[in-house]
């Protein structure tokens, strides 16, 4: 199946911000932006709900902790008690070391998993890079036209991010869908029309 | 749209001591000399207990000006932009060091040899019956003309430091736009400061802390004070912060910046658990006398304040502070500072007291050979009592003699010092921050703040 997108590029990244907050007053969101480098406060003007990451984070993190309190239990107290130093066999300080290493190991490594899995990449397949520039030099904001489909609508967007200072507009045909973002809902879009840039 | 940025200059230099902080500082000072002064009477009959509290509660706070100093001096030498919005509240906090420094010299001045047992001569004399072989090797360091001498070099040249510091500040200030000669001198002050802080901090806190139990050791004893009081130095920067935003200064200061001073607040208060398990772990798993005395008094006597120590400092702010929107909800992230606050006081309370309290108790006990002295467990630190070491008997001899209590809990005097302490400081820092504008805008990275966001 085949997906169309929408193009805008920019050379600029302060440029590129101030056209995020102008399309989105305009009444158009878009998909997705493609930059080289993170760019601070681009997340709230296109309006993206808060990251989840970190929630996943901590369930698979507090699961590192079960798993490590258990495996130390069953291991030095159930399966075969082990004596160290004429400790208790079951005892907890000598368990944070690992429970805490077991932690972090799942809490990192299933973060990246998850945030791997939710981006849509995967090992054995090259991911469709929507244009090579946007690694270089080039900041690219894609919108939907299964969204905008109309060409009425294609040519207003158009219009406007050659007005809010694209250098560049095409349309380009990708095998795999971008996967989508979540935006917030009903959001008042009163404070992008103020701030320091 | 960089270079068209404006700075508006209305209500910002202007800070004055209000009539409010001026209340607050004088209520506290009264209210807590008051509890103090009863307190004194009801705890007159321990002078190990008044002096240890003096010290530690003096230290908590002399560390916390010390601690903002270098706070400023790292985030100088990091060349970070976001903290030029709170650096004049550092600074002014940093300007009670030299307040705390002399009050640390009279104190240990008058109660040296009531506070450290290794200040009486008999425990270096061979010939003497108390002799400690352990002590004799550590003659060297804990001598009393040397820990003087020390006791003066940290508190002159931590106050030089940070005359220095705040002096080159304001010049940055005169300097004007465009220059940055001053800030430049600033990397160079810094760097000093850190360097001689991280020695330091570190020695200071065996001096006056550790060697309270001389026996005892723990190498990491002085990180373990420092990242206690960097976790209460942001505590108190941010209830600080707060309250002069809620008074309509600090205009730019934003959910941003604290955010970011809650998530130093929040990783230090890990580094802390960090620290404190390593110390107890370590100590438990290898199990030798000279070092487990240390938490077999503490677990024996004061185990509710130990533990309440790490849930205060440690699992509440973890739970609480976790989230991202705790950290910008103004309200949480000043509960949290405050539970944080009052935790790491009681901290240094559990490192100070109990150990002089008990020493003092086994001192009374070995010295005066008074057979009628009540003393409870058998776990003395001074093992070669005069007679053959026949210490065990204290447990049972219930005296008609005079008692020395062997352990204490916190009470009118220790939280009297605290509300005073609270009064001075505030008192002081008030004062500084008014000597200088409230918001430092010829800082070359001042815009940076303005404009920060994580």
């Amino acid at each position: 199946m085949k997906h169309k997108y929408l193009l805008g590029s920019f050379d600029d990244d302060e440029i590129l911000l101030n056209a995020t907050k102008k399309m989105r007053l305009a009444g158009y969101q878009m998909h997705e932006i493609f930059t080289p480098f993170p760019i601070h406060g681009l997340d709230e003007a296109m309006g993206l709900q808060d990251t989840r990451l970190h929630t996943a984070g901590f369930v698979i993190g507090a699961t590192g902790t079960m798993f490590a309190v258990s495996l130390l239990t069953f291991v030095t107290s159930i399966d075969w008690d082990v004596n160290v130093g004429g400790k208790p066999f079951f005892v907890l300080p000598s368990f944070v070391p690992v429970t805490f290493e077991l932690t972090v190991l799942f809490a990192s490594i299933g973060m990246v998993v998850v945030m791997y899995l939710r981006n849509g990449f995967s090992v054995f397949k090259a991911k469709e890079v929507v244009d090579v520039r946007a690694t270089d030099d080039r900041f690219i904001m894609a919108f939907c036209r299964k969204k905008y489909n109309t060409q009425a609508e294609a040519v207003e967007i158009s219009n406007l991010l050659k007005k809010y200072g694209a250098v560049e507009i095409r349309e380009t045909v990708l095998e795999n869908e971008i996967a989508p973002n979540l935006f917030k809902v009903d959001e008042d879009l009163a404070h992008l029309e103020h701030g320091h840039h | 749209m960089g270079a068209s940025y404006h700075i508006k200059t209305e209500k910002r230099s202007d800070y004055s001591v209000g009539a409010k902080e001026r209340m607050f500082s004088l209520v506290c000072l009264g209210v807590g000399a008051v509890l103090t002064i009863i307190g004194l009477f009801l705890a007159m009959d321990n002078p190990a207990r008044i002096f240890s509290s003096l010290l530690y509660n003096n230290y908590f706070f002399l560390m916390l000006g010390l601690v903002s100093a270098f706070f400023v001096a790292s985030q100088t030498m990091g060349y970070n932009g976001w903290y030029v919005m709170v650096k004049r509240i550092s600074e002014a906090m940093a300007l009670y060091v030299p307040v705390g420094g002399v009050l640390m010299a009279v104190i240990l001045f008058f109660g040296f040899s009531d506070i450290y047992i290794w200040s009486h001569k008999e425990y270096f004399d061979p010939n003497s019956p108390l002799f400690d072989s352990i002590l004799k090797n550590k003659e060297p360091y804990l001598n009393a003309t040397f820990f003087f001498i020390r006791m003066i070099i940290y508190v002159g040249v931590w106050a030089l430091l940070v005359f220095w510091m705040r002096r080159n500040s304001l010049n940055i200030d005169k300097d004007g736009s465009g220059s940055i000669s001053s800030y430049n001198t600033s990397k160079y002050i810094s760097a000093l400061f850190i360097v001689f802080f991280a020695v330091t901090s570190s020695t200071s806190a065996w001096d006056w802390l550790m060697s309270i139990q001389p026996h005892w050791y723990s190498t990491l004893f002085g990180w373990y004070c420092f990242i206690s009081m960097f976790v209460t130095t942001m505590a108190v920067t941010i209830i600080v912060c707060t309250y002069l935003k809620s008074q309509g200064y600090l205009p730019y200061m934003n959910d941003e910046h604290f955010h970011d001073l809650g998530k130093l607040m929040f990783a230090f208060s890990v580094a802390w658990a960090y620290l404190f398990f390593s110390q107890f772990m370590l100590i438990w798993y290898s199990n030798i006398p000279e070092e487990t005395m240390y938490y077999k008094i503490r677990i024996e006597h004061y185990s509710v304040l130990m533990w309440s120590c790490v849930v205060l400092n440690f699992v509440t702010p973890f739970l609480v502070l976790m989230t991202r929107g705790a950290k910008r909800n103004r309200k949480v992230l000043v509960i949290g500072a405050c539970i944080i606050f009052f935790g790491h006081w009681l901290d240094f309370y559990q490192m100070a007291v109990p150990g002089a309290v008990m020493e003092a108790a086994h001192h009374a006990h070995a010295v005066g050979g008074d057979h009628h002295a009540t003393i409870e467990a058998g776990n003395s630190l001074i093992h070669t009592v005069a007679g053959g070491g026949d210490h065990g008997h204290g447990a049972d001899g219930h005296g008609d003699g005079h008692h020395v209590a062997d352990h204490v809990s916190i009470g009118l005097f220790e939280i009297g010092l605290l509300i005073t302490y609270i009064g001075l400081f505030s008192f002081i820092m008030f004062q500084s921050l008014a000597k200088a504008p409230i918001e430092q805008v010829n800082h070359p990275f001042f815009k940076e703040s303005v404009i920060h966001h994580t």
